[in-house]
């Protein structure tokens, strides 16, 4: 009887390993959490990414997607959403993650090629057909009359870079002016009559709901809506000077390590800097950073002056605390 | 078009070129109503595209936000995304047991008033496929714990429990404590362990019409709810329960039958015996071991089981066949063996459909509503039997004494279960219990005469 009772203990075992062992049987999965403008670029990426993956690995391999405005993104893989890797707007998004969620390192920037931005893009304007507003740079946008449509600074990364582009760009036509600077980006907040939470709800609300003489926009997004609308629909304008957005990738190594996926999710992201990566964000109008790439793609990119975020703010960390964290000039300038 | 209409329409082109002709506007107004149209134009929009992204906000606001309910099943917090969820619940049953005969069998428990079951529930789910559930009984005047195990959900085919629960041998002992069709539970109840603690593998397949459970226990005394463990060997229990009919309009959709066996050795002391005392219905008991007896060996339960219930009607048996070796003095591992079975039926008189559960009264008392309920009759006969080479042997090698203990108990019940809602019932029963043996000179014990009542909430 004690043999017949160690058999059925070792069955149960056995079955308890097995039951164990079950999901482990299943094709990996990765969770890629996003800004909002970003949702074309991965779901060409993702089914290329794939491909290359079951071919070099014989492994299949499914990438889910998030998307949304880059702050509240960050804050959701901080409250617990199971983010194996994040391509967010800009940096702080992803610093905020390594500080409050402990999810990746503090040093997660230097792990990858061009402070692990495979990618670039910047902020122009988008107007209505013809320009009747005439708009053809940022003072144009600051005037009486003007309806600007951006979104909002405290949710969505698009906006940050909207905001910080307006005030480099006033610092500069103003010998670095702080007060000016501030006027100035006064002025054109005044003109913002709503505030998505996102780049694309932006969108939505210039392209569909037909409200505001310009947008505010990503590049990318820009040329996007100007391919889906048709020619002649709605034009880009690019102003005398911009900024230099730099979204960042990064695995969630915690998360990562916890779903047993961080190698797939290195790779995933070390393709995002590989000739067919680079292409695919050439294609979707993000600026490659290969330098051969993005000589195919030089023609589509309009030549603009760009200016980066650490030369101008001191870094994002700098610019978030004092222009975007609670009681900061934006507070400030848009309660008034 | 129509005539009339033509006219009408031609009156009203001429009237309007007249007009026209008297008022026309210069260009300039005409570019200024223009501007203020577009301008009242972007203003609607722009009111518009706010309310829309008001409610775009309130509808995040809402996927982010718990939400707490309170209900009949109780009370509920659950995350957002309902992958965290705890229900707060109990039961409280307050009796009263009666016996109608001055006559009741010795050592019973006296005519009184109890709280049987106050017993608060927590349980819930982390992550989706983390259960859990605690709960402690502080009735009788005791404080046990009865439930308290934590279960991983792998699949609706396979699941994993660990801690402290029912073992899966009786099928009336299975029944939740709160639906019991009877105050007090039938005879083969007395062979079943009450909780206990293991492991368990189990789970539902072929669209749930087959049911398993498997697992390794401490092997509890028959009836008994100990935490602790008196001896290195384990009990290993099944149970495997099929409803091939449940997923369709047969007759028979509320059939159930399956079968549950459980082996193990269990070694018990002199002082700590490890063996069961078995009572009747009415709680009273009615067969003891000789002191000095204890478990000594190998013990195995054998469980047929059925239920079905179509319409207000339902039926529920159970047979079980428990043996187990047991050694007195000189007299080492005698097989003591006992059978019981019973037959319930019940009819609920309202109509609602009888089940495994409490019927779901179609016109429940609510304060607002004052209807009137369910109202169910039920009744019962059960036989457990001792096999007689338990009394066996001289006074002091013999398993147990046939002047105090019973060879033989049957029992016939009836009741009228009367549910106000799904929280609150009413119940009433009587039974009496028959006896082979149990008292002075071979002869057998009173009959039992037990009238039991229950006011139950659960939630």
């Amino acid at each position: 009887m004690q043999s017949l009772n160690r058999s059925i203990a070792r069955i149960l075992v056995a079955a308890l390993l097995v039951a164990v062992a079950l999901p482990l049987r299943a094709d990996v999965a990765l969770l890629n959490v996003s800004y909002d403008p970003t949702r074309e670029l991965y779901q060409e990426f993702n089914a290329a990414f794939a491909k290359y993956w079951e071919a070099k690995e014989k492994e299949k391999v499914v990438v889910r997607q998030s998307h949304g405005g880059s702050g509240k993104q960050a804050r959701t893989v901080i409250d617990g959403l199971d983010a194996d890797v994040v391509t967010l707007a800009l940096a702080y998004d992803v610093d905020e993650i390594a500080a409050k969620g402990k999810l990746l390192p503090a040093g997660w920037q230097k792990r990858l090629p061009n402070n692990s931005a495979p990618y670039t893009s910047t902020i122009v304007f988008l107007v209505r057909k013809g320009n009747p507003k005439h708009i053809k740079d940022w003072d144009d946008i600051a005037k009486p009359g003007v309806s600007v449509i951006t979104p909002n600074p405290k949710t969505s990364g698009g906006a940050r870079w909207n905001y910080l582009a307006a005030w480099g760009y006033a610092l500069k036509a103003s010998g670095n002016d702080e007060a000016k600077a501030r006027d100035f980006v006064s002025r054109l907040y005044r003109n913002v009559p709503v505030l998505d939470s996102g780049a694309r709800g932006a969108t939505t609300t210039f392209v569909e709901r037909g409200i505001g003489d310009v947008l505010l926009a990503w590049e990318n997004e820009a040329f996007l809506a100007v391919k889906e609308l048709g020619p002649g629909k709605v034009d880009v304008v690019v102003p005398s000077v911009s900024i230099l957005a730099e979204p960042p990738v990064s695995v969630v190594d915690k998360v990562a390590s916890r779903h047993g996926t961080t190698k797939v999710a290195q790779a995933y992201l070390e393709y995002l800097y590989s000739d067919e990566g680079q292409d695919i964000a050439g294609r979707n109008f993000y600026r490659p950073t290969n330098p051969k790439i993005a000589e195919k793609y030089a023609s589509q990119f309009p030549k603009v002056a760009l200016f980066r975020v650490d030369e101008v703010f001191g870094g994002w960390q700098k610019a978030q605390k004092t222009h975007f964290a609670d009681g900061g000039v934006f507070d400030q300038i848009f309660q008034k | 078009m129509h005539p009339i209409r033509t006219r009408i329409l031609a009156g009203a082109l001429a009237t309007g070129a007249a007009l026209a002709s008297n008022f026309a506007l210069a260009d300039d107004d005409v570019t200024q109503l223009k501007e203020q149209l577009n301008e009242l134009d972007q203003k609607i929009r722009i009111l518009q595209r706010q309310q829309e992204l008001d409610k775009e906000a309130a509808a995040a606001r809402a996927k982010e936000t718990p939400t707490v309910s309170t209900g009949k099943d109780g009370f509920w917090l659950k995350s957002a995304d309902n992958s965290y969820q705890i229900r707060i619940g109990g039961i409280i049953q307050a009796d009263s047991h009666w016996y109608p005969d001055l006559t009741a069998p010795p050592g019973g428990t006296a005519n009184n008033f109890l709280m049987r079951k106050v017993r608060p529930v927590l349980e819930g789910t982390f992550l989706d496929n983390i259960g859990f559930r605690l709960m402690p009984d502080f009735g009788n005047g005791t404080t046990v714990l009865q439930d308290a195990y934590v279960e991983l959900r792998l699949d609706r085919a396979f699941n994993i429990r660990a801690g402290k629960y029912k073992p899966p041998i009786g099928l009336e002992r299975l029944q939740l404590d709160s639906e019991t069709e009877f105050v007090e539970r039938g005879l083969p109840t007395n062979l079943a362990p009450n909780r206990d603690i293991g492991v368990q593998l189990g789970g539902s397949v072929l669209s749930d019409t087959l049911s398993y459970q498997v697992g390794v226990f401490n092997g509890n005394t028959d009836n008994s709810t100990t935490d602790g463990d008196t001896n290195d060997q384990k009990d290993v229990l099944a149970r495997l329960f099929a409803e091939p009919f449940r997923n369709g309009g047969s007759w028979l959709k509320g059939l159930g039958i399956g079968i549950a066996y459980g082996t193990g050795v269990q070694q018990g002391t002199v002082a700590n015996s490890n063996l069961a005392t078995y009572k009747t219905v009415g709680q009273l008991n009615f067969f003891s071991f000789s002191a000095g007896a204890y478990a000594d060996g190998e013990r195995t339960k054998l469980s047929p089981q059925l239920y079905y219930y179509v319409g207000p009607f339902g039926l529920l048996g159970e047979y079980i066949d428990s043996s187990q070796k047991v050694s007195r003095a000189a007299s080492r591992q005698q097989d003591f063996d006992s059978r019981a079975w019973q037959v319930n039926t019940y009819w609920v008189v309202t109509g609602e459909d009888a089940s495994f559960r409490n019927p779901d009264p179609r016109h429940p008392y609510s304060g607002k509503a004052p209807g009137l309920g369910a109202v169910e009759l039920v009744a019962r006969y059960g036989v457990q039997t001792i096999n007689a080479s338990a009394f066996a042997g001289s006074a002091t090698t013999r398993l147990a004494d046939p002047n105090a203990s019973a060879r033989e108990a049957r029992d016939a019940g009836i009741g009228v279960n009367w549910y106000f809602n799904r929280n609150f019932k009413i119940q009433l029963n009587y039974d009496q219990t028959e006896f082979d043996g149990g008292a002075a000179g071979g002869k057998d014990q009173p009959t039992e005469k037990a009238v039991f009542t229950r006011l139950q909430a659960n939630f």
